[in-house]
């Protein structure tokens, strides 16, 4: 396996091999997402997700965890995804997508919520790297998000928004764990690869001590 | 089926209106034909479906027959 997959090895440093909980309660697992929804993700109130935005992008992640039961439908995946997302229930919704699957992620939010938002965003701080953030809420509001970067959207969500906890479906390296660390606020999530579930670990004990 | 949204701009060219006309009308209340609510918002500008666009300009066109002499 390659080292960029193995995220700085700081799953031998803070593995976790099932369930992790931090000292304030935020609870993360390891997780597919076909499995059946952690009781403890129903503690958000407020979701933000960045799941694979197509099949390709999706069979990457199974291979970066170590896994060969690839998907074969982007569909099946996608309705699973706003499945928790109604099993969730949150108060607000925040999925990343990019144009591919744009339309339809919007009509799957409009599905679960009255009031549905996307705003232009970008990755990696480069105009060029074009994604959408759809937001999904029973209250419509006027943020200024339109064209920021998905981190600082992030970064403003988890600052700006009203919860008490925020849900990941799709954690990753846990951008949106440390941004409500940060901001003294509870997080849950889950994430199908342990080693990249580690690195928010690290990231959070390290800071921490 | 993707779906294909539409701005103001838009709404108002598709109904023959002028978009200051759609403006002004968009912010009235109580309006006997209301412009019905935005399928979605890109940013914070509104954005409507082709079906609920038609629909609006069918009760346009519908009111307009019933108060023929």
């Amino acid at each position: 396996m390659l080292a960029e997959w193995n995220y700085g090895d700081a799953y031998l440093r803070y593995p976790i091999s099932d369930e992790y909980t931090f000292p304030d309660g935020s609870r993360i697992k390891v997780h597919n997402i076909f499995d059946p929804l952690p009781g403890f993700m129903k503690e958000a109130d407020l979701i933000f997700s960045d799941p694979p935005w197509n099949l390709g992008n999706l069979n990457t992640f199974y291979t970066k965890a170590g896994r060969t039961d690839y998907q074969d439908s982007f569909e099946v995946f996608y309705k699973r995804l706003f499945e928790c997302v109604r099993e969730i229930s949150p108060k607000t919704c925040y999925i990343e997508v990019g144009k591919e699957y744009l339309s339809e992620f919007i009509q799957e939010m409009k599905s679960i919520f009255k009031y549905v938002t996307f705003y232009n965003s970008s990755y990696y701080h480069k105009k060029e790297n074009i994604c959408y953030i759809i937001r999904g809420s029973s209250k419509r509001q006027r943020l200024p998000l339109d064209y920021m970067d998905e981190e600082d959207i992030i970064e403003w969500i988890c600052a700006n928004e009203d919860y008490t906890c925020i849900g990941d479906l799709c954690m990753g390296r846990g951008l949106v764990g440390w941004n409500a660390y940060k901001n003294g606020k509870k997080f849950v999530g889950t994430e199908l690869n342990h080693k990249r579930l580690s690195v928010l670990i690290e990231k959070i004990m390290t800071d921490r001590s | 089926m993707p779906i294909q949204l539409y701005g103001q701009t838009e709404f108002a060219r598709m109904i023959g209106w002028k978009p200051s006309k759609f403006t002004a009308y968009w912010g009235k209340k109580n309006l006997r034909i209301p412009i019905p609510e935005p399928y979605a918002y890109v940013g914070n500008r509104p954005a409507w479906t082709m079906e609920q666009i038609e629909g609006f300009k069918k009760r346009l066109e519908a009111k307009s027959n019933d108060e023929a002499p």
